[in-house]
């Protein structure tokens, strides 16, 4: 079986197609980045100012006044589509913060219990505030310390997922297209025993490149500072309490359900669409097993979309041409005025609850019956 | 050794593509002959284990094929109708691939094998170049190696020869005429001459059910006297090959020698011929092919 695995790998890998491709993404990849950021706000600039109005030293004051930026209209976009990872200390202030509000509540349960204990929790937030003050922590590649930052906060892992794509959308199908797999199914080792050196070649590859991906994250990580001694969660949810969404909390998070599964299915047609550039046989495709391997990874992409969606909502064209499509799928989501409000209480509301739980739910369906299909594909005799 | 086909049966939704076919099998060469759709490949699948047959049962030497599961597969060297290759593999890997497949032990025991092979497929100086570069006829080749690689008892060739030159099927013949002593070959083809020169005993199929079985002089006694040779005239030529079934034609200056299976001999001169194998499939395929229907066999 060993063996078997590393022909499997060797076929995979040797794939003519494979580096040119991914080539090519990568290059897509880079030149939407670089298109979404030529029409977007100079946040490099803008946040180099505020590096160097807030650089050096944290001081209270230097808090209270990112505090009073995210109190301003007009920065509050600007304080929640960050996508560097620079800036994510202004970003975390905000929005991840909430994964971590509290011990062991979610970003829901905080904003019941503040407007229980309103006055109770500022004074706690207030004591909080000053606790973290650390004169000496210089403040800079700041970032969330979740640990699915690890798996999705950085562009690498998008060329890895799309690199896992390339690999092994082919592994299934492409036998039985060539016609290869008569020759194979009438050997010793079988059909059972083939899909089993595949599923095993093409889950290695995957972990191995899941594995990359996070020691890439994890070592960008470890270049920022962790934003552990200003945990202002409560902050955040304060202000998005007073929004008048929030009252409307359970609506949102229904919202984000249905929103994170769309996703979550979404992309796991693009991944066939993906597979399809290399095999001719629409079946072999969707029931090959690629289709599995690929949606077991890709719960991490809609994670990932909130920061695509927030960037991409700054530039104006982007945002018309996404609230189209939303009117068309989801008409009580159509609202550019408002989308911005509505987006934050949705990640805050949201986001500790529906991310994890929509893509794991809808993986697991994936996984389920992408696995049974699969098997009963490449085993059964015709 | 013995290979049996116990009432075997295949249907695709209302379409029977095979039905009862009872056959047995023991070492030598079976040629298998029909016309397209009669069934060959449906056979060879379900025999190969591929196809699950919906009727019947495959034995090997008593013992269900599908309980035997790898112990019979492992005795069973295949080369389907179109196969098909990993273009980035040279042959010697692909071959080594599939000693793996076929659980093959002891490197030294592979290399020797796969080095052996390819001289007998004639591929020896191509042996560490990718297939992607291989002309048909050399993955055909590659094909039949890979089919005896493991040294299997049961050898099923589906239209070895297609894409092969006179050369490579004569080398072929001899290959298969070597390798046959204690083995079961069955060869699915078109191609006639292939199984004239090979086969110890013939199989003739047609709407999925065996309509003729028996060694190659058993089967030509069908159509003996049925074969006969005519001197026709060019200008009769066209209507006279609209009457009958007609094997070969020699254009002789003005008159043509016209080779024809009939039941009832045209009037005139003529002389009977012995027959051949294509005398035979044309006997019982020949109308069909003309009018697109057996009805009228």
């Amino acid at each position: 079986m060993r063996k078997l695995i590393g022909y499997e790998l060797k076929k995979i890998l040797f794939h003519p197609w494979v580096p040119l491709l991914f080539v090519f993404l990568l290059i897509v990849i880079v030149w939407s980045d670089i298109q979404v950021y030529r029409f977007s706000p100079d946040y490099a600039r803008a946040g180099k100012e505020l590096y160097e109005q807030y650089g050096g030293t944290v001081t209270k004051e230097h808090y209270e006044a990112i505090q009073a930026i995210q109190q301003g209209e007009e920065t509050v976009s600007f304080s929640y589509f960050w996508k560097s990872d620079m800036l994510t200390n202004i970003r975390s202030l905000v929005s991840f913060s909430s994964m971590r509000s509290g011990i062991a509540k979610t970003a829901l349960e905080n904003v019941v219990w503040y407007q229980q204990h309103e006055m109770e929790y500022e004074a706690r937030l207030n004591q909080k505030i000053a606790e973290a003050y650390q004169p000496e922590i210089r403040v800079q590649l700041v970032s969330s310390e979740d640990w699915k930052t690890y798996f999705t906060d950085n562009q690498f892992t998008m060329a890895a997922l799309l690199l896992i794509t390339i690999l092994v959308c082919t592994i299934f199908p492409s036998e039985r297209e060539s016609g290869c797999d008569q020759v194979l199914a009438a050997s010793a080792t079988g059909r059972k025993g083939l899909f089993w050196a595949k599923y095993s070649a093409a889950m290695l590859i995957s972990v191995s490149v899941m594995f990359c991906s996070v020691c890439v994250n994890w070592f960008v990580k470890r270049m920022c500072l962790p934003l552990t001694h200003l945990e202002v969660s409560v902050q955040s949810i304060s202000y998005f309490a007073r929004c008048p969404y929030s009252l409307k909390i359970w609506q949102a998070v229904g919202i984000q359900w249905m929103l994170q599964c769309v996703l979550a299915l979404v992309y796991g047609i693009m991944m066939v669409a993906l597979s399809s550039f290399f095999s001719k046989n629409l079946s072999g495709i969707l029931s090959g097993g690629s289709w599995y391997l690929i949606g077991f990874l890709w719960w991490a992409f809609p994670i990932y979309h909130s920061g695509l969606m927030g960037i991409n909502l700054e530039n104006r064209q982007v945002v018309l041409w996404i609230e189209k499509l939303r009117a068309f799928c989801f008409p009580v989501l159509s609202d550019p005025e408002g989308y911005l409000i509505k987006l934050q209480c949705l990640n805050v509301a949201g986001y500790p609850v529906s991310t994890l739980h929509c893509c794991l739910f809808v993986t697991g369906i994936i996984v389920v019956v992408g696995t049974v299909v699969a098997y009963k594909y490449y085993t059964e005799a015709g | 050794m013995e290979l049996k086909l116990d009432g075997i049966g295949k249907r695709y939704g209302k379409h029977r593509a095979l039905q009862n076919v009872s056959l047995i099998f023991h070492p030598g060469i079976y040629g298998l002959i029909g016309p397209n759709g009669a069934g060959k490949s449906t056979m060879m699948n379900i025999i190969a284990g591929i196809l699950k047959q919906t009727e019947g049962k495959v034995l090997l030497d008593g013992q269900e094929a599908g309980k035997l599961g790898k112990r019979y597969r492992a005795r069973l060297g295949y080369l389907p109708q179109a196969v098909g290759f990993y273009p980035n593999f040279t042959a010697v890997q692909f071959l080594r691939y599939m000693a793996q497949i076929q659980e093959m032990e002891g490197t030294a025991v592979i290399e020797q094998r796969i080095s052996e092979l390819l001289e007998m497929v004639n591929l020896s100086t191509h042996a560490n170049q990718k297939i992607g570069g291989f002309s048909g006829g050399m993955k055909q080749r590659l094909g039949i190696a890979q089919a005896l690689l493991h040294d299997p008892d049961i050898v099923i060739f589906d239209e070895p020869t297609a894409g092969l030159d006179p050369m490579e099927r004569i080398r072929f013949r001899n290959l298969v005429t070597r390798i046959a002593v204690n083995k079961i070959v069955i060869l699915a083809t078109h191609i006639v001459s292939d199984v004239q020169n090979l086969a110890d005993e013939l199989l003739i199929m047609q709407k999925g059910s065996v309509i003729c079985r028996g060694t190659i002089p058993e089967c030509l006694e069908i159509v003996n006297g049925r074969i006969y040779s005519v001197h026709i005239p060019e200008s009769e030529l066209l209507t006279f090959c609209e009457q009958y079934r007609v094997t070969q034609i020699d254009a002789k200056g003005e008159d043509s020698v016209v080779r024809i299976v009939t039941d009832e001999p045209p009037k005139g001169a003529m002389l009977l011929e012995s027959p051949n194998l294509e005398d035979l499939y044309l006997y019982f395929f020949g109308i069909q092919q003309q009018n697109g229907t057996s009805e009228e066999l």
